[in-house]
């Protein structure tokens, strides 16, 4: 009965002279390893595994209910650190919201009332009523203030001139009439005219 | 005897206390033969080495898992087969053209201080790199290792027939790959 080399031969005479060649010779495959290799391998990967053991066998964190984590986390925000921090911050922002600005301007603030009103929400003859109303809590400087910025308003309009229709023998008859009521001196008259 | 020997070292891994006994024993029997046969695959030393000690780890992981169906030797062999050619794929998938990196096989041995071959066994090595990795385990189990189409079909999970017919093809192509060398 043939061995397996034997069979294997057989099968390279068959198939390859060169490989059959090759295989009689029996020069193996060439390929070697570094110096005491096997006699450390073993220790080598005995470490691998117990390292991975270690780390395989550390204690797994145990599943807390969520009512319990849930309470720690609520008890960590009410530590005195977290406290304080949580605190100042409230205040900032209360501050920020009571002194901020509204978005409505420009506004009236009515002292007594603190009724707020705009500008464009009245009419001047309901300013003029206002005004009139409550003269007593005006001071005179703020009244003649305002009537002298109303009176150079209106003097500064451009006012309509009638059209003049004298003739010169009225404004000589009106002319005559000045002399006479005023008794004008021939000087006087001169300067005036 | 050996399976014997085999049964022995099982039935230490499986205890704990004696775990450590037993996985010495499993390197001392078959840490050689298999860092051949991943060796004959991968070519390069530190490949192997790496290959080799994966496997070793993976046996001892998984040796609550080994059911005595096959043999541990066939167990074993499958591991590392798996394992080489897990590397082998995981290398081309990086970029490097398995045909092209393989071509570079040749002046690679002559530089490699592991390699102490003649210019024939080069030639060689050279050829079986040019070889699909089926067709690659497949001769150098049959041309180096001796391995029975038997032991190689519990193995590989293979039929008798399909490895009959890649051991011929890889020879063909060997012979071919040697006569293209000589021309």
């Amino acid at each position: 009965m043939k061995t397996e080399k034997e069979k294997i031969q057989a099968e390279l005479d068959e198939m390859s002279p060169w490989l059959s060649k090759l295989k009689k010779t029996n020069t193996g495959d060439g390929f070697e390893v570094p110096t005491h290799y096997f006699e450390q391998l073993t220790d080598k990967i005995l470490a691998q595994t117990k390292t991975e053991q270690v780390v395989q066998t550390a204690p797994k964190p145990v599943a807390m209910p969520w009512w319990k984590t849930l309470s720690m986390q609520l008890e960590w925000l009410f530590t005195p650190r977290m406290a304080y921090g949580f605190a100042s911050v409230a205040i900032l922002v209360a501050a920020f919201f009571w002194l901020r600005p509204t978005a409505q301007a420009p506004i009236v603030a009515d002292v007594q009332t603190t009724k707020v009103v705009t500008q464009e929400a009245i009419t001047s003859d309901e300013a003029e009523a206002y005004i009139q109303s409550n003269i007593d809590d005006f001071d005179e400087h703020t009244i003649l203030s305002v009537h002298a910025a109303d009176v150079v308003e209106q003097d500064a309009m451009p006012k309509k001139q009638p059209k003049a229709q004298l003739e010169d023998k009225d404004l000589d008859l009106y002319l005559n009439k000045i002399i006479k009521d005023e008794n004008l001196s021939d000087k006087e008259l001169e300067d005036l005219l | 005897m050996k399976v014997q020997n085999d049964d022995h070292i099982v039935a230490l891994l499986l205890e704990q206390k004696t775990q450590d006994q037993g996985f010495r024993l499993l390197m001392q029997a078959y840490q050689e033969p298999l860092y051949w046969h991943i060796r004959r695959m991968v070519f390069d030393h530190d490949d192997a080495n790496d290959v080799l000690q994966n496997t070793f780890i993976k046996v001892f992981r998984g040796i609550t898992n080994f059911k005595g169906e096959a043999k541990l030797y066939t167990w074993l062999y499958r591991i590392a087969s798996n394992e080489a050619i897990t590397f082998l794929n995981t290398r081309t998938k990086r970029g490097i053209s398995s045909l092209d990196d393989d071509e570079k096989i040749a002046p690679k041995l002559v530089a490699d201080s592991y390699f102490d071959g003649d210019e024939t066994q080069r030639i060689l090595q050279n050829a079986i790199a040019q070889l699909p990795e089926k067709q690659r385990i497949v001769f150098t189990m049959r041309y180096f290792e001796e391995t029975t189409y038997e032991q190689m079909s519990a193995i590989l999970q293979t039929s008798e027939g399909a490895l009959k017919a890649s051991f011929h093809h890889a020879v063909k192509k060997i012979e071919a790959f040697v006569k293209q060398l000589e021309s």
